[in-house]
């Protein structure tokens, strides 16, 4: 089951975790990140966990205004 | 705080209850799950969805709940799609040879939720529904203890492995 909390809790307090265990979420993250990299043995899937933490602390772009096309008569 | 369902879900038609139903087998088809799949009008304690084993692959069970839709609809919630990944990814978790053999008897109801959404992220592709599935895993490692970069590393190990033998 995938149990009754609230997914922007999840991520509110899984921010929140890691606020509170380093500095620099950021940083660290992206060591993570460069170090995995560097592990010969290491698979791009664990990689990408910390990809999507990363995106986590990151400002969703904002989306496209879709300009309106005015139809010619 | 909680997903919290009203005391009933909203009448639909037998059309809307048809799409729904169609809609789930869909999804649970696409995400490779084997068996029987439902969907019950009817709000439950579950979050959205469970999976029920039977003796035979063909035999388990799928039962998606209204919350599921109501989840779905919300902004900055689990989808759908995930939803149903995460009860395929318990289905994985005991009817897959290698994982089942590995986990059998080694794991706890909270370890399987964990290998459970993490299976269901690799369900998915690339994008919002993968990386939700994680922060749920990692999330339940910590809600148990883990500090966050731990869980954040164990998480991250554990996509390795159950990633290659998928």
């Amino acid at each position: 089951m995938i149990g009754p909390k609230k997914l922007s809790e999840i991520k509110q307090e899984l921010k929140e975790a890691l606020a509170k265990e380093v500095r620099n979420p950021v940083e660290w993250l992206e060591r993570q990140i460069c170090e995995l990299e560097k592990q010969k043995k290491a698979t791009p899937a664990s990689k990408e966990v910390f990809e999507s933490l990363l995106r986590l602390f990151q400002k969703p772009k904002p989306k496209k205004r879709r300009k309106r096309r005015v139809a010619r008569t | 705080m909680r997903w919290m369902a009203k005391r009933s879900p909203p009448r639909l038609s037998n059309a809307a209850i048809r799409a729904r139903e169609n809609r789930v087998a869909r999804i649970a088809e696409q995400l490779g799950f084997v068996g029987q799949v439902e969907y019950r009008h009817v709000y439950s304690q579950s979050g959205g969805a469970q999976y029920g084993q039977a003796p035979s692959p063909e035999g388990d069970i799928l039962i998606v709940y209204a919350e599921a839709f109501d989840r779905d609809s919300e902004t900055d919630e689990f989808s759908l799609e995930a939803i149903i990944a995460h009860e395929c990814g318990h289905q994985i978790l005991v009817r897959h040879p290698r994982i089942a053999r590995m986990v059998a008897g080694k794991i706890s109801p909270m370890g399987e939720e964990v290998v459970a959404s993490i299976v269901g992220a690799l369900l998915c592709p690339p994008g919002p529904d993968r990386d939700n599935l994680e922060y749920k895993a990692i999330f339940e490692l910590i809600a148990h203890g883990d500090e966050s970069t731990a869980a954040s590393r164990r998480v991250a190990i554990l996509r390795g492995i159950l990633g290659e033998l998928l």
